[in-house]
């Protein structure tokens, strides 16, 4: 067995034992968590089903030489700090983030990069300041927010690349 | 019971949503890339790319349904009343360490995870914790991890960029900590 279908097989084992500890509770939760399963599903499916041809499409667009050089795994700290950029700018949710990660995977670009990326829109998604943080929580708290976290997407990538040479050692 | 009916009505709009208008601008983007392949890549290129999506797509299948019952379960299952004391009575680089931990594990979206940082604010959660607790829940929480990175990006990256990001949301919360600025918090809008 490789590790992928390992990993789909604990997927199943955890979901399973999640649905077993609801239904000890003896408290109807059972039922809420399979009805609230079924109502993701239908979100998830359309939409994973476009995001997985999206990746494919825009992987062919991408202009690959460019990306690869810019921010491939060869890009080093600069690399890391334009995908940090970059992260900033993708004002979507998972929904669109993933599979533009998959992309930037398939045109070459580096692991620390796609980190430094992948966490600057976690951090930054200029959507979710907008749409939720600022209207909850106010400017002031964005503000001690981006001051404690602004480094967070480099270091991310540095972190990144240090795991890579520890593990290829 | 009020609970069981606030379940109920989130489903109905879930499900209205399920095929809603961000749904046919994913499609209409979908497809406006697609013809983009065709034009300026050609017809192998656009053959290749469909291909590729589909051996993807049998890959990922098995793996959502999983995804969408451990998102779903840990939902209901994981008790917040719980974790917003732990937090709000620790204080320190503990209380950090707590929040970060519970911003891992606090499913769902924005809706689930912004009421909770106004609770812990309630609860006397200083600003550290309350800056852990959200840039956890953004960096490493499980279910993003489970729903989105792990089938689409596979275990290798999902690994590496986890454990690279896994002590990112203490470092902030611990500056935060320190940062001489004062905490002032919002009264939250009404939530429907």
């Amino acid at each position: 067995m490789n590790i992928l279908s390992l990993v789909a097989l604990i997927m199943w084992l955890s979901a399973l034992a999640l649905i077993l500890v609801s239904f000890k509770r003896n408290d109807g939760s059972t039922e809420k968590g399979l009805r609230m399963g079924v109502g993701y599903l239908a979100v998830m499916a359309p939409r994973v089903f476009c995001a997985v041809f999206m990746a494919s499409f825009v992987a062919e667009l991408l202009p690959g030489d460019l990306i690869s050089n810019w921010l491939g795994s060869e890009s080093g700290i600069e690399g890391i700090l334009i995908a940090s950029v970059i992260g900033i700018m993708v004002p979507a949710g998972g929904v669109v983030a993933f599979p533009l990660a998959l992309a930037m995977i398939k045109v070459g670009v580096g692991l620390p990069q796609l980190t430094a990326f992948l966490t600057s829109w976690e951090v930054f998604a200029i959507h979710r300041i907008l749409a939720w943080e600022i209207p909850f929580l106010g400017a002031h708290f964005v503000g001690l927010r981006i001051s404690s976290s602004f480094m967070l997407p480099p270091l991310a990538g540095i972190f990144a690349a240090g795991l890579l040479t520890l593990f290829s050692r | 019971m009020k609970n069981l009916s606030d379940h109920e009505e989130k489903e109905k709009s879930l499900l209205r949503r399920s095929f809603g208008a961000s749904l046919f601008i994913f499609l209409g983007l979908a497809i406006g890339a697609g013809f983009s392949v065709y034009f300026f890549k050609g017809p192998t290129a656009y053959e290749k790319a469909i291909q590729d999506a589909w051996d993807l797509m049998l890959f990922i299948a098995p793996r959502v349904g999983a995804a969408v019952l451990i998102a779903a379960f840990l939902q209901i299952l994981v008790p917040k009343e719980v974790i917003s004391r732990l937090i709000g009575e620790n204080a320190g680089v503990k209380s950090v360490i707590i929040a970060t931990f519970a911003g891992a594990l606090t499913p769902g979206g924005p809706l689930t995870s912004f009421p909770v940082v106004i609770a812990l604010y309630a609860a006397g959660a200083n600003k550290g914790a309350l800056v852990a607790y959200l840039s956890s829940w953004a960096i490493i929480g499980m279910q993003r991890i489970i729903v989105w990175e792990l089938p689409l990006l596979g275990p290798d990256v999902t690994a590496v960029r986890v454990g690279a990001s896994i002590l990112l949301p203490v470092i902030a919360g611990t500056i935060a900590l320190y940062l001489p600025i004062r905490l002032k918090v919002h009264a939250p809008p009404r939530v429907k």
